[in-house]
């Protein structure tokens, strides 16, 4: 059987050897961490257990910790605080907003899935696709035939007019 | 027919790009999480954006939820029925056709629940329609003898992205009768509440655990289980406190009845307007069926803004005025003045502004007919 995890330290290490050091409990936010420590018993002695985190480079993941370490600390993560603190984390630039969702999508952080879908919620919300494309750069792989059909059941959500002038 | 519109040409100088990481390519588990935050407007677009976007999305069964409602603005009736929406979270209004109307046929807009709308073609015919603009299905109710001659709500039970879920039922109330009725089988059901000259002031739902709340016009407060097989019983008979209007079905007033958590498992919210005044809300208080007792609340009590007034799943919703609805936190403003322009075009318009109780800021902002 392995020791609870919120008794051992967590060695995390990047994709390019930069290792962070997690208190057990900080860890348990990540649930590939959890299963990974489940499924450890070998090391459980020494109350240490590594994980290499493969595509996270160091610069990515010391945010990731930085994230978790925060939202562990329990005397902190309560209420607006922890809103405010989360809204300024994650006002980052979109490429690190990107290997942010890979983060979490990889070592299973649902609090940090949660904060870095919101954010690309906001940055679609009210966009029409070419606008989307543009703000992401991705290529439009559709052929007009294609994007016709795509756009036939709904196409009233391609021209919305804009109200703002009334109010 | 026109060629539906396409995306713009690239411009021929693109501004440098913001990003180098392939957006296009997305965790699994991330596109389903930002596809449940998305209004629906934004939940339709993001399919267009590229093939591997399109995919996802197909492969997301979820519906975005909850939704902010979208208002209804007045409509008329022409060759091509459709409903004006004004989306409160762009500040844009949607065109959409209405395909289960046929072309030139008269309709009335009745209720919208849990994404779904409700009309009657030919308005007060007692023939109605429930049409779901995502899926764009259309399903026609079927009449019963004691069917309510006038809907003044309508709620489906049991969160589904199916009609045909066995779970489901479609519950109209209006006057003092009660009437659901299962997609699935076509199994129907209706229920009489006589309360002496009362008649349904609103209606709600816990979707989950398939409970339907019913307020009287005397603010007496109904629960059943559907489907209604007995009398419905009484839960509460909402006191008068001193600190409590007296409820004027003259005055303009809301009153909404919402499922709650454990500690609140039914509140009724009540808004009094003033007729006078020009910024009219006299207070606003719940009604805590578990405690027995008012309580008047601030913007910071009655909690996070969308839960009171949307429903669980839907992604329409319609705000309603003097005669009772779901309006959150809202004031109604009867402003002629800004609302001119529109107000040329039919009859009385009201404007409806969400007020943050306790600081006063103004949230969201918009039109209804009245």
């Amino acid at each position: 059987m392995a020791s609870p995890s919120h008794t051992r330290t967590v060695t995390l290490k990047s994709c390019d050897d930069v290792e962070f050091v997690l208190d057990g409990s900080v860890a348990t936010l990540s649930q590939t961490l959890v299963s990974a420590m489940a499924e450890d018993s070998s090391s459980s002695d020494d109350g240490t257990f590594t994980w290499c985190v493969s595509n996270i480079t160091g610069e990515v993941l010391a945010k990731v910790v930085e994230f978790c370490n925060k939202h562990a600390d329990i005397s902190s993560s309560r209420g607006e605080d922890l809103k405010e603190w989360d809204k300024a984390f994650i006002s980052v630039e979109l490429d690190l907003l990107y290997d942010l969702i890979l983060a979490a999508d990889n070592l299973n952080i649902e609090s940090l899935l949660d904060l870095t879908a919101q954010r690309v919620a906001d940055e679609i919300k009210g966009k029409m696709p070419h606008e989307i494309r543009m703000l992401f750069n991705i290529e439009k792989d559709f052929t007009d035939e294609e994007e016709r059909e795509i756009r036939r059941e709904h196409a009233w959500a391609y021209g919305g007019e804009s109200l703002k002038s009334f109010l | 027919m026109e060629p539906l519109p396409l995306s713009p040409p690239q411009p021929e100088t693109p501004p440098p790009p913001t990003t180098t990481r392939p957006w296009s390519r997305l965790p699994r588990t991330f596109t389903k999480n930002l596809l449940n935050r998305l209004e629906f407007p934004d939940y339709i677009r993001f399919s267009s954006v590229c093939h591997q976007w399109h995919i996802s999305k197909r492969h997301a069964q979820t519906l975005p939820s909850p939704q902010l409602p979208w208002l209804l603005l007045p409509y008329q009736l022409s060759n091509q029925p459709s409903l004006t929406f004004y989306s409160l979270s762009e500040s844009r209004t949607y065109n959409l056709p209405i395909p289960c109307i046929q072309p030139g046929q008269p309709f009335s807009f009745i209720a919208a629940s849990d994404g779904y709308i409700l009309f009657e073609s030919p308005p007060y015919s007692g023939f109605r329609t429930l049409f779901n603009p995502l899926s764009r299905e259309c399903i026609n109710l079927p009449q019963s003898a004691l069917s309510p001659p006038f809907v003044i709500s309508c709620a489906l039970t049991s969160p589904s992205s199916s009609l045909n879920d066995p779970d489901r039922w479609v519950v109209l109330a209006g006057g003092n009768v009660i009437f659901g009725w299962r997609p699935s089988d076509g199994y129907w059901f209706d229920k009489k509440i006589e309360r002496g000259g009362t008649s349904v002031l609103n209606m709600a739902v816990d979707q989950e655990k398939r409970r339907l709340y019913v307020v009287m016009t005397d603010l007496e407060l109904f629960e059943a289980d559907v489907p209604v097989e007995s009398d419905l019983s009484l839960l509460a008979r909402a006191p008068r406190g001193a600190h409590v209007p007296k409820p004027s079905l003259e005055a303009d007033h809301f009153l909404m009845v919402m499922p709650g958590e454990e500690e609140v498992l039914m509140a009724v919210v009540l808004y009094v307007v003033s007729c006078e005044a020009r910024v009219g809300v006299e207070r606003v208080v719940l009604y805590k069926v578990r405690e027995g007792d008012w309580v008047r609340v601030g913007a910071r009590e009655i909690g996070d803004q969308r839960e009171l007034f949307l429903s669980r799943w839907g992604s329409l919703m319609w705000v309603v005025g003097a005669e009772g609805g779901t309006a959150g936190r809202a004031l109604l403003v009867p402003d002629l003045g800004t609302t001119q322009t529109i107000s040329a075009a039919q009859g009385r318009f009201l404007v409806y502004i969400e007020i943050d109780l306790e600081s006063g800021t103004v949230l969201y902002k918009g039109y209804y007919r009245t």
